[in-house]
């Protein structure tokens, strides 16, 4: 296994809502709503001026000039005493049309070339790219001049040019959506089945690139309808007196001093359009973006309210042995998502010893690295401790401000993860790094720090420290980015290191070896270790002490021999069988049916009941504690006889 | 049972022959990076055969190669009587071959409905023979392969995002089957399951295997896995092959040094076990060299225990292992005899009986 799909909370149902249109999406949001409302009526309003004006936009009275609005003109009249609703409604047209015109001629022109350039590369690809760059240096202004002296100020002539020299911009934003979807297997996999290259732009490529060119759309229309007012401010599109929005506020222009309110409507309105195509294309992104993420940019709050812990167990005799460094008691953690407040952790508890290693084993969706993280307040931001207690050397850390944690963080726990190669700046080398690390824990000068980092990459036993400072992350293998990360995490001497998942991304041979530098940094140096893992092997090779988790709980745990001679839960049991080792070769694997069910979807009961060969009615009736099993064990079981039974 | 993996390929040969395949892949002007460095080997009709490496060994690579996604600078890939490496990118590929990769996540077209990806390969097969196809038909053939694959008949109508890791890797599985290929390519395509699910998905290979005869290049870098299904094993190092044969006897007794370091560093289910080979493994690992060795160097000199100057100036050929397989060490001769224990039997013995 090289990677674990992320443990956050993903209701699998609600995900189909990317496939539910995005237009309808949209409209769900709030916002959405508001500015695609707004624009489907003044759209509506412009339509049928002619029904809905309350007089001809060009009659003029003189009687009643430059007047604030009142009952019998809605909104005023202008200097020649022309009902300015109407002539809104009726500049509306020219101005809608043109923002039409210069989209569709921005999404002839942006699309097919940007989808076919970022899918076909090459050749074809370089040329286009050039064609853009010429076009995009182009002063569009003077080429829009230029066209509606040609084409005898026709508006519609200057859109269409401005749709056309603007789609340079988002033919490379469409491109470079194409291009990453051309990456995507099914696209491989499309290609394998013989099928045309136009069969696959329109079947696979464009569909993906819909919300791209949606914002981009709505982006455009909303500069659009700024050029559009501005060429009619400038009295360049239909002549007076036809009405324009931009000819109405050159007009308020004019008698700015004398009249205010004369700009207010036009100009209002103007900036309504704006504002509605700008959050239209805003809320589109938002929304495909988020049919990605889970947490769609929720945020959750830790609950006040505390629920009652769960019995203490008191494995008997083990308080005569090594401290305890880590004590998590009844964690629960909860996950903001957009359907919801879903638990991901329940009751979750167990002990790290001073010098000692817990392996904290599980599959995906288990909650094991969700709890590795809670540890250390390093949950996403919707993600919650909402009950329960961490300890660190008898410090609270659920609570702990911001700064306490900062401050425990490293010196006390550090952290390595399963992707050293995140964790490292791209930008700076390596020895910058880890000195800047150095000395957030330690105030040393540069000098010192410098022989501490040194000291510190000898400690990981990477050859030749010296050249290795002066490399960048890039530049070295993944293997010798772990052992980075470790001495990163080394930095602080910390006495808990967690590690997450470290060997996972790893070839077996550097994972042996890095497993093999873990052990010896814990022989020097005392430093208990919580590793987080999905791999049996792992936990054989390097744990003292097991927790297994399922479904967000401990179900059981036990010293790691206990573990592999009698597993005590039917869980365990059935992980530690499903590994291809445990079964003759070219046989069928004993595997439990099934996947691990996500929060929200749990059985009542023991969580893994549905699954279990084990189960029994009773099971289904109430929540399983974690009960005592022989010395030093606790099983999450009502049945473990049976399973002792069965072996 | 067919011929064995390491045998000399003949002419017009049933089942996947891959004869002294180079892959170079471009790296700036007039340089390159060699991924696969004249690799050869078979995969049989109804054999399955194993790819194992780690990254960077150039497993994958063989099957871009084969798959037409992959420049292939020399040698040859046929299939029957296809000439896989002659054929363009643009053309299309023997459909005997399908492949399975190994991203659940990326593999499958969001946008589209299970029914449809599904039904994607009969239609491009119907396009392209110019035979029509009934909705009937398709529905059938669709509804058929979900059922064969373990899936529920309503899969046809949901999309990708509401399916899990290892039920994607079965909408993938029979998006390769539902043409009805003959060998199917499978590009580390349980590495990125659960444990749980990995077994199912292995299960459900094994039994395809049977059942409808596939062979199976099998690619992956876990060895206990490839042990598991794999009938035959190549052993891949930096582009080269380094050992071939019988999965269970190249897991069992490996020849070659760099097999040896890597059947024992992958870890054992069991305590005392893996105890005993964490101690076996650092005994006889040296220092790594800085330098990486030569091209005309075998590949693992700077890794290896055993490495005299000639490994340093001879690029070792394939030639018959103790086990009865192929080998390319100078000295496989002079080294020490050498087992190790492998799957259930010795290491693990409270498993045997299961407890499952």
């Amino acid at each position: 296994m090289t990677t674990t799909a992320p443990e956050t909370p993903t209701a699998l149902p609600a995900a189909a809502d990317a496939h539910r249109g995005i237009l309808r999406s949209v409209l769900r949001t709030p916002r959405g709503s508001i500015a695609g409302g707004f624009l489907l009526l003044l759209i509506l309003a412009t339509l049928l001026a002619p029904v809905l004006a309350p007089a001809d936009p060009l009659r003029q009275n003189l009687h009643h000039v430059l007047e604030t609005p009142s009952s019998r003109y809605w909104l005023g009249t202008d200097s020649l005493g022309r009902d300015l609703l109407s002539r809104l409604l009726y500049g509306g047209r020219p101005a809608l049309a043109g923002v039409l015109e210069g989209v569709l001629a921005q999404l002839v022109v942006a699309v097919p070339l940007g989808v076919a350039t970022g899918y076909l590369g090459g050749r074809f690809d370089r040329f286009v790219m050039r064609v853009c760059d010429i076009v995009m240096s182009v002063p569009t202004i003077v080429i829009l001049l230029g066209v509606l002296t040609i084409f005898d100020r026709s508006i519609a002539a200057a859109m269409i040019t401005l749709g056309v020299l603007s789609a340079a911009g988002t033919l490379r934003v469409v491109r470079g959506a194409a291009m990453t979807v051309r990456q995507e297997l099914y696209v491989s996999a499309a290609e394998l089945l013989g099928l045309g290259r136009v069969q696959i732009i329109f079947r696979h490529i464009l569909p993906r690139c819909r919300g791209v060119i949606i914002v981009q759309t709505s982006l455009f229309a909303a500069v659009a309808i700024g050029i559009q007012t501005g060429l009619t401010f400038l009295g360049l599109g239909p002549p007076p007196p036809s009405p324009t929005w931009g000819g109405m506020i050159n007009e308020s222009a004019v008698t700015l001093s004398r009249a205010p309110w004369l700009l207010v409507p036009a100009g209002g309105l103007i900036a309504l359009t704006v504002l509605a195509f700008g959050i239209l294309g805003d809320v589109v992104r938002d929304v495909t973006a988020q049919s990605h993420t889970s947490s769609g940019g929720l945020r959750a709050r830790p609950a006040s309210g505390r629920r009652a812990p769960e019995a203490p167990v008191e494995v008997p005799g083990s308080e005569a042995e090594a401290p305890v460094l880590l004590r998590v008691r009844d964690l629960d953690v909860s996950f903001l998502t957009p359907h919801g407040e879903r638990e991901v952790l329940t009751k979750v508890g167990f002990d790290v010893r001073a010098g000692r290693t817990l392996g904290l084993v599980g599959e995906s969706g288990s909650g094991k690295s969700v709890t590795a993280r809670a540890v250390l307040g390093l949950l996403e931001a919707n993600g919650a401790v909402t009950g329960g207690s961490v300890r660190f050397r008898g410090r609270e850390l659920t609570r702990a401000s911001r700064k306490e944690l900062a401050a425990i963080r490293g010196t006390g726990i550090a952290l390595i993860s399963q992707e050293p190669m995140v964790a490292l700046d791209p930008s700076f080398r390596i020895g910058a790094q880890l000195g800047e690390v150095v000395r957030a824990h330690t105030r040393m000068s540069r000098g010192a720090a410098r022989r501490r980092v040194l000291e510190l990459l000898e400690m990981v036993e990477l050859p030749d420290p010296e050249e290795i400072v002066t490399r960048y992350p890039f530049q070295i293998s993944g293997g010798m980015a772990q052992r980075v990360a470790i001495a990163a995490a080394l930095a602080g001497s910390p006495e808990l290191l967690i590690a997450d998942e470290p060997t996972t991304a790893l070839d077996v041979t550097v994972q042996a070896d890095i497993l093999a530098l873990l052990r010896r940094i814990q022989a020097d140096t005392g430093m208990a270790v919580l590793i987080v893992t999905h791999d049996w092997g792992v936990v054989a090779d390097i744990c003292s002490d097991v927790a297994v988790m399922y479904a967000g709980q401990v179900v059981e745990s036990a010293p790691v021999e206990d573990v592999f001679a009698r597993p005590s839960h039917p869980y365990t049991a059935a992980l530690m069988a499903a590994g291809p080792e445990h079964a003759p070769r070219r046989t069928p694997i004993k595997a439990v049916e099934g996947t691990v069910p996500p929060p929200g979807d749990r059985p009542a009961g023991c969580r893994f009941r549905t699954r279990c060969p084990l189960a029994e009615a009773d099971c289904a009736e109430q929540e399983i504690p974690l009960l005592p099993v022989g010395e030093h064990r606790t099983s999450r079981c009502i049945h473990t006889a049976h399973l002792e039974a069965r072996r | 049972m067919s011929a064995p993996v390491h045998e000399t390929p003949g002419r017009e040969e049933a089942g996947l022959v891959i004869d002294d395949l180079v892959v170079d892949y471009p790296l700036g002007r007039r340089r390159h990076r060699r991924a696969v460095d004249g690799v050869s080997l078979r995969v049989p009709a109804g054999r399955s055969v194993g790819l194992v490496g780690e990254s960077g060994s150039g497993k994958s690579t063989v099957a871009k190669a084969v798959l037409g996604m992959a420049p292939i600078g020399s040698g040859a890939v046929t299939y029957g009587p296809a000439r896989l490496h002659e054929a363009g990118r643009r053309d299309s590929r023997p459909q005997e071959i399908q492949v399975v990769f190994q991203d659940p996540y990326s593999s499958l077209d969001p946008t589209k409905t299970i029914g449809y990806t599904l039904a994607e390969p009969l239609r491009a097969r119907a396009d392209r023979t110019g035979t029509p196809l009934g909705r009937a038909e398709c529905q059938d053939a669709v509804r058929a392969i979900l059922d064969r694959v373990g899936l529920p008949p309503d899969t046809a109508d949901r999309y990708p995002a509401q399916f899990s890791g290892g039920q994607r890797q079965r909408i993938s599985l029979a998006r390769a089957l539902i043409v009805r290929p003959e060998l199917v390519i499978c590009d580390e395509a349980v590495s990125a399951l659960d444990l749980s699910v990995q077994a199912q998905i292995l299960n459900l290979l094994l039994e395809l295997q049977q059942d409808l005869g596939l062979s199976l290049l099998f690619i992956t870098h876990d060895l206990a896995v490839v042990h598991h299904i794999a009938e035959d094993l190549v052993v891949l190092y930096r582009g080269r092959v380094m050992e071939s044969g019988t999965a269970a006897d190249v897991c069992r007794a490996p020849s070659h040094p760099y097999t040896r370091q890597l059947v024992m560093s992958a870890p054992l289910h069991s305590v005392g076990g893996q105890r005993e080979r964490r101690e076996r493994r650092e005994a006889m690992t040296p220092p790594p060299a800085r330098a990486l060795p030569l091209a005309e160097a075998c590949p693992f000199t700077h890794r290896c225990p055993f490495a005299v100057d000639r490994c340093r100036t001879e690029r070792p050929a394939l030639r018959e292992a103790p086990h009865g397989g192929r080998v390319a060490c100078h000295r496989v001769e002079e080294l020490p005899d050498w087992t190790e224990p492998f799957g259930p039997p010795a290491s693990t013995p409270h498993h045997e009986n299961g407890t499952l």
